[in-house]
């Protein structure tokens, strides 16, 4: 997978240019959901790990639990897991806001997806049909590590532009507000 | 789908959904790591692919050039590979063919030394993600305060 912060600020620069009205939160949500839910398992066994090599932890036998945990969430990489847990979250909004969000989410994590399988696979956690099949697919048109040479571009972009969103959002409100009372800002 | 009619039945037969599929991968995953190796164990001479292993750290480097490495999935195998020397905390990537004993014979192989870097982004990632998520909560209550006050 490509680093989260070129998920998250290619997401965001996508959903920009393309429908940049609403939910654009929602968007980047979903394209950089799916590798922060694997981060947590990843940080539990590098601990785990770490503590055991120290020597502070002591468990025999329970090494594989905490070292394979990364694959109880390794199914989130793929398009049915997924769309349940964006379906369990949308729950939690306000009924008339629900269906754009879904969209939104649903299809952040389709950028998100899309990038991992161009990327070389390493590892058999692309599982993009899961339950159906745990086969592992990629296109291999870029190297784990290459999106670090494009992150720092993407970055300063997306900065640029939330930053000069803001300043138009400020203007356009203080615009709105010499206006008159009543008139609200676009 | 996505109205309040049980909603609450909905979210629980959904997470109960979800913790099923991802538990399932989770006690299934080492048994079929494993069946990939005694398959690649059974048929020495008609083996059609190399076994393909990801993103393992290099545990310790031997004399005789083997090394020992740490297999997410699988634990701690033998690796044997001729040539440029891995060091100790290496992370690598590698497919090769799993010799009669056990040890697997690398044939290529990738070593990961961006990949501190790109966890550190990665981390930042998160951490502006958590930001705004915290600043996109905070102003919608404040929307709602200050409907709920007008």
């Amino acid at each position: 997978m490509p680093d989260l912060m070129t998920h998250m600020t290619a997401a965001y620069l996508v959903k920009r240019v393309t429908f940049p009205r609403k939910n654009v939160f929602a968007f980047v949500a979903g394209a950089t959901l799916p590798d922060l839910v694997s981060y947590v398992p990843l940080f539990i066994s590098a601990a785990f790990v770490s503590l055991q090599r120290s020597g502070l932890l002591n468990l025999p036998g329970t090494f594989h639990w905490f070292f394979d945990l990364h694959y109880l969430f390794a199914p989130f990489h793929g398009f049915v897991p997924f769309f349940l847990l964006c379906w369990i979250l949308v729950l939690f909004f306000p009924e008339e806001e629900r269906r754009g969000i879904l969209v939104n989410l649903v299809l952040g994590s389709g950028l998100h997806l899309l990038l991992d399988l161009a990327q070389e696979s390493h590892t058999p956690t692309g599982y993009l049909l899961f339950p159906l099949s745990t086969k592992s697919f990629s296109l291999d048109w870029f190297g784990s590590e290459s999106s670090l040479h494009v992150a720092p571009f993407l970055m300063a972009v997306a900065a640029g532009v939330l930053v000069r969103d803001r300043i138009r959002g400020r203007r356009a409100g203080r615009g709105a507000g010499s206006e008159g009372p009543g008139i609200r800002p676009a | 789908m996505l109205s309040n009619h049980h909603r609450w039945t909905k979210v629980l037969l959904l997470s109960a959904l979800l913790s099923a599929l991802c538990l399932g991968n989770y006690l299934a995953t080492p048994a079929r790591l494993e069946r990939d190796i005694q398959e690649r164990f059974e048929v020495p001479g008609g083996q059609e692919a190399p076994l393909q292993v990801g993103f393992a750290r290099v545990e310790r480097t031997r004399q005789d050039g083997t090394f020992h490495v740490l297999l997410p999935g699988r634990g701690e195998v033998d690796v044997a590979y001729e040539g440029e020397a891995w060091n100790e905390g290496d992370v690598v990537s590698f497919s090769g063919w799993v010799t009669p004993e056990g040890r697997i014979r690398v044939t290529s192989f990738t070593v990961h030394r961006d990949r501190q870097c790109k966890k550190i982004l990665s981390l930042l990632a998160a951490l502006v993600f958590a930001c705004a998520l915290t600043v996109r909560v905070y102003e919608r209550k404040v929307r709602k305060g200050g409907a709920c006050r007008t």
